[in-house]
C-alpha cells in the first residue's frame, strides 16, 4: 500500500528547544493513526512539518510523495487545527463558501458539498447561525466540515476531540471509521487515549521530540492485558527511561 | 443581605457625591481653582474660543482667494492697488506678503513637480454673489465667539458690499454692538452703511454720536485712545453737520481734529469742509 | 475562472463580509449624515445659498473615513488569523502564502474601496443637485486619486500589520500619513535651517515616505478650479502602484519567513 505520509528522520529545532529529534513515520493509505503524546512532546511541530507551513531542519517529510511545502500536495490533505476560532461574523455555509474557495472549488461543487457536509457533522439546525454564537463542540465540528470540504485523501486533525461531548464524540468516531471506509487516511494526534485505541489503527507516541513508541492497536490488546493507557504511562511517567521506536 | 449593603453603601456615596457637588462651589465658590465660565463653550475651550473664531475668518479669506491661503501662493499676481486685503472691500490688490512668505529656493525634485501640478498654486477672487459662500464661516466664527469683533465688521463689509443687502448688514453689526458695547468700530461701519447705502442721515448720526461716545469712555477709562479712530468718526460727524448746515458744529469737530495732531487724509477732508 | 482566481475572490468576498457585517461603514455613513444634515439645514443670517462650507466638511469626513477604514481594514488582515489560529487552515489549504498575501490585500483594497466609492456617490449626487454640475472631471480625477491614496494606505498597513501590534499599526499609520499630509511637501522648507543631521533625515524622509498629499484633490473639486492634466494624475497613480508594490513585496517577504 502506497505511503500517504512519510516522515523520515526529521529534526526540528526552536533556538535552544530540540522540537522534533530524529522522528521516522509511515503512515499507509487508508489507515487511521494516532499521534500521542504529552504537551510539549513535538506533535503540533510535527503537525505543521506535514502541512508545509515550514521545513524541518534536517530528514524529509512527504505527503503522497510529494513535498507539502507545494500548494498541490496540501490539495490532498484536509486539516483541522486545535480550538480555531472561525469568523464571528460568517454562518456556516459561508465559511465554507470561503475555504471552498479558497480550495479552488467551483460555486456549484461547494454548495454541493455544504449541503451534504452540515448535517454529516451535526450541524443541520445551525448552518445559518452567525460563527459567533457557536460553542467551543460546535466551532469544532465546524472545522471538521472545512477539513472535509474539498474531499481530501488525507485527514490531518489536531486534538479533534477537544470540546466534544460525550455524544458528538460517538458521532464523531463514527464519522472517523465511515471515512476510513471510503479510504481516507486519517492522522489525529490526541490526549483521548481510550478513544485513540478504539479509532486507530495503529498509535505513534512522542516523548520530548522523539518517536518512542510505534505499534498498532492489535498489538496492543495481545499484549498480555496490556492497554494504551498503560503503555502510554510506563513510557511518559516522569523517570521512565526512553525506549527505542 | 451582602448584596443590600453593597447597594446601600454606592447609593450613599452618590448622594455624598451629589451633595458635596452642590454645595462647594456654594461655599467655596471664590477659591476653587476653577469658576464656571457663562457658556459650555467657555467652559469647554476657554481661551481658546478667539483663536478658533479667528481661524474660521482666515478660512473666510482663503474661500475668498479661491480655497488658497495668500501665503501659499507660488506665484504673484498683479493686481490693482488697495489698502486692504478683506473681502467686500475690493475686488483686486495686491498681496504684499507673498513674496516674503514663498521660500527663497524652493526645493526643485520630482516631488515638488508632482506637488505643484497637484495642488493648486494660484488663487483668484471671488465676486458678486459667491460671496454668499463666506458668510457660513464668519457666522459660525460670532458664534464660536461673540466677542470677535473682526468678523463682525467683515460679515457686514461682505453682505452689504458684495451681496447688496445693507438691512441685514445692519442687523449682524447691531448684533454685535450688543455683544461688545464698548467697541466703536461697529457704531462706524453701522454708521456709514446708514449714511451710504440706506441714506438714513438721523440713524447715520446716532451711530456716529455712540461711536464718538465709546471713544471718549474708552479714553477715559485707559487714559489714551485710538486718534485715527476718533479721526475717521470726526470725518463722518463733520460730513453731517455739514449736510444739516451746522456751522458751530463743524468748527467744533474741526477743532477736535486739529488737536489730533494727525494729518491725514481724514484730516485733509474735514479742512476742506470746514473751509468752504 | 481559475482556481487562483477562485481563491482571490474568495478572500476578497471575506474582508467585503467582515467590513459590512461590522457595521464600520454604516456607523461612519450615518455619523457623516448626522453632522452635515444639521449644517445643511443652517441658513446663516438668512442668506442660502452657500454649499462650499458642507463640500469642504463632506470631502474631510471621506478622506477621515476612508483612511481609517482602509487602515483599519487592511491592518486587521493577518493579525486577528493568528489570533485566532484560522492561519493554520488557510495554509493547510492549496494556497501559495504569495496568493494569499495578494488576497488579503485585494480584499482590504476592495472593501476600502466599496466603502469610499459610496460616500463619493452620494457626496457627487449631493453637489450635483446642489450645483446643477454632475460628476465634473475634476471629481472623477478626485475619485480616481483617491483610489491610488487607498491603494497606498492599504499596502502600507498590510505590511505594519507584520512589524507592530494591531494599535501600534494603527497609530504608526495614522501618524505618518497624518504627517505626511501635514508637512510632507514642506519638509525640506522646514528644516532648512536646522543641523546638516536634521537636514539629511529631513531629506530621506522626503524622499522615501509616502507622500499622501499627491492624492488631495479637495481644493480643487470643492473650489471649482480646472481638472489636472491627466498624464499627471497617471503618473501619481503609477507612484502609488510602485509604492504599494514596495510594500507587499517587502510583506510578502516577512510572511514567507515567518513561522506560525
Amino acid at each position: 500500500m502506497d505511503a500517504a505520509i512519510s516522515i523520515d528522520q526529521v529534526t526540528k529545532r526552536f533556538g535552544a528547544v530540540q522540537a522534533v529529534s530524529d522522528v521516522s513515520l509511515t503512515v499507509r493509505s487508508g489507515e487511521i493513526m494516532g499521534f500521542l503524546g504529552t504537551n510539549g512532546a513535538g506533535k503540533t511541530t510535527t503537525i505543521k512539518m506535514l502541512l508545509g507551513f515550514f521545513a524541518p531542519d534536517a530528514g524529509r517529510v512527504r505527503i503522497f510523495g510529494a513535498d507539502p511545502v507545494n500548494a498541490a500536495a496540501r490539495s490532498r490533505i484536509g486539516f483541522m487545527p486545535e480550538t480555531a476560532y472561525y469568523y464571528r461574523y460568517l454562518n456556516l455555509r459561508e465559511l465554507l463558501r470561503f475555504y471552498g474557495g479558497l480550495c479552488g472549488l467551483s460555486a456549484a461543487s461547494i454548495r454541493a458539498r455544504t449541503e451534504q457536509l452540515i448535517p454529516q457533522v451535526g450541524l443541520a439546525d445551525a448552518g445559518d447561525r452567525l460563527l459567533a454564537h457557536y460553542s467551543k463542540g460546535m466551532l469544532q465540528r465546524a472545522g471538521i466540515a472545512q477539513a472535509l470540504l474539498h474531499d481530501p485523501d488525507l485527514l490531518i486533525l489536531d486534538e479533534p476531540l477537544t470540546g466534544l461531548d460525550p455524544l458528538a464524540r460517538i458521532q464523531f468516531r463514527d464519522l472517523i471509521l465511515a471515512l476510513r471506509d471510503q479510504g481516507k487516511t486519517i492522522f489525529f494526534s490526541s490526549h483521548e487515549l481510550s478513544e485513540a485505541e478504539l479509532i486507530c489503527d495503529r498509535v505513534a507516541i512522542l516523548k520530548q521530540g522523539r518517536l518512542v513508541w510505534l505499534g498498532s492497536c492489535g498489538d496492543i490488546a495481545g499484549d498480555g492485558g496490556q492497554n494504551l493507557e498503560r503503555i502510554f504511562l510506563n513510557l511518559l511517567a516522569p523517570g521512565t527511561p526512553e525506549a527505542p521506536p | 443581605m451582602r448584596a443590600t449593603l453593597q447597594i446601600s453603601a454606592a447609593a450613599l456615596t452618590l448622594v455624598g457625591a451629589l451633595a458635596l457637588g452642590q454645595m462647594l462651589p456654594r461655599v467655596f465658590g471664590d477659591r476653587l481653582p476653577q469658576t464656571a465660565g457663562t457658556s459650555l463653550l467657555d467652559q469647554v475651550l476657554g481661551e481658546a474660543r478667539m483663536m478658533i473664531s479667528d481661524g474660521m475668518i482666515l478660512k473666510a479669506d482663503e474661500y475668498y482667494h479661491g480655497g488658497m491661503r495668500v501665503t501659499d501662493c507660488t506665484r504673484a499676481e498683479a493686481h490693482a492697488a488697495s489698502s486692504l486685503d478683506l473681502p467686500g472691500s475690493a475686488s483686486a490688490h495686491v498681496h504684499e506678503d507673498e513674496d516674503e512668505a514663498r521660500p527663497e529656493s524652493p526645493p526643485r525634485d520630482l516631488w515638488n513637480w508632482v506637488n505643484t501640478r497637484i495642488h493648486v498654486a494660484e488663487h483668484r477672487h471671488m465676486d458678486g454673489d459667491q460671496a454668499k459662500e463666506l458668510i457660513p464661516w464668519y457666522w459660525a466664527a460670532v458664534r464660536l465667539e461673540p466677542r470677535n469683533v473682526q468678523a463682525y465688521l467683515l460679515c457686514a463689509s461682505v453682505i452689504n458690499h458684495d451681496l447688496g443687502n445693507p438691512s441685514e448688514a445692519i442687523r449682524i453689526l447691531e448684533e454685535g454692538i450688543r455683544n461688545n458695547p464698548a467697541v466703536a468700530e461697529l457704531e462706524i461701519d453701522a454708521g456709514c452703511i446708514q449714511l451710504n447705502r440706506l441714506r438714513n442721515t438721523r440713524a447715520a448720526q446716532a451711530c456716529f454720536e455712540s461711536a464718538y461716545a465709546k471713544w471718549a469712555q474708552d479714553r477715559d477709562a485707559h487714559g489714551h485712545a485710538d486718534g485715527d479712530l476718533k479721526m475717521r468718526i470726526l470725518f463722518y460727524l463733520c460730513h453731517l453737520a455739514r449736510q444739516r448746515d451746522d456751522t458751530p458744529a463743524l468748527d467744533r469737530y474741526f477743532a477736535e481734529a486739529q488737536a489730533l495732531g494727525i494729518r491725514s487724509g481724514s484730516f485733509t477732508a474735514i479742512q476742506k469742509m470746514a473751509e468752504h | 475562472m481559475t482556481p487562483c482566481c477562485r481563491q482571490l475572490a474568495a478572500l476578497c468576498a471575506l474582508s467585503l463580509r467582515e467590513l459590512y457585517r461590522r457595521k464600520d461603514v454604516w456607523v461612519v455613513f450615518t455619523l457623516g449624515l448626522l453632522i452635515l444634515a444639521p449644517l445643511a439645514a443652517i441658513k446663516p443670517y438668512g442668506i442660502g445659498g452657500g454649499s462650499r462650507h458642507l463640500f469642504e466638511i463632506a470631502q474631510l469626513l471621506i478622506w477621515i473615513s476612508a483612511a481609517v477604514i482602509a487602515i483599519s481594514v487592511a491592518g486587521r488582515q493577518f493579525p486577528p488569523e493568528f489570533e485566532h489560529r484560522t492561519i493554520y487552515p488557510l495554509l493547510a489549504k492549496p494556497v501559495s502564502r504569495t496568493t494569499l498575501l495578494a488576497g488579503k490585500f485585494l480584499g482590504a483594497w476592495v472593501a476600502s474601496v466599496s466603502a469610499t466609492g459610496c460616500f463619493y456617490l452620494a457626496y457627487g449626487l449631493f453637489a450635483g443637485a446642489k450645483m446643477g454640475i454632475w460628476f465634473p472631471a475634476v471629481f472623477c480625477q478626485a475619485f480616481a486619486l483617491h483610489v491610488g491614496f487607498l491603494t497606498l494606505v492599504t499596502a502600507l498597513s498590510l505590511l505594519g500589520s507584520f512589524c507592530f501590534t494591531p494599535t501600534a499599526n494603527l497609530t504608526v499609520c495614522g501618524v505618518v500619513v497624518g504627517g505626511m499630509f501635514a508637512i510632507g511637501q514642506r519638509l525640506p522648507e522646514m528644516t532648512a535651517g536646522q543641523p546638516a543631521v536634521i537636514r539629511a533625515l529631513a531629506k530621506l524622509i522626503y524622499v522615501a515616505a509616502p507622500h499622501v498629499e499627491f492624492f488631495d484633490l479637495r481644493r480643487r473639486v470643492v473650489h471649482e478650479w480646472g481638472p489636472v492634466g491627466w498624464q499627471v494624475v497617471a503618473a501619481v497613480l503609477l507612484y502609488a502602484v510602485v509604492y504599494s508594490g514596495a510594500c507587499l513585496l517587502l510583506a510578502g517577504w516577512i510572511f514567507r519567513r515567518r513561522k506560525c
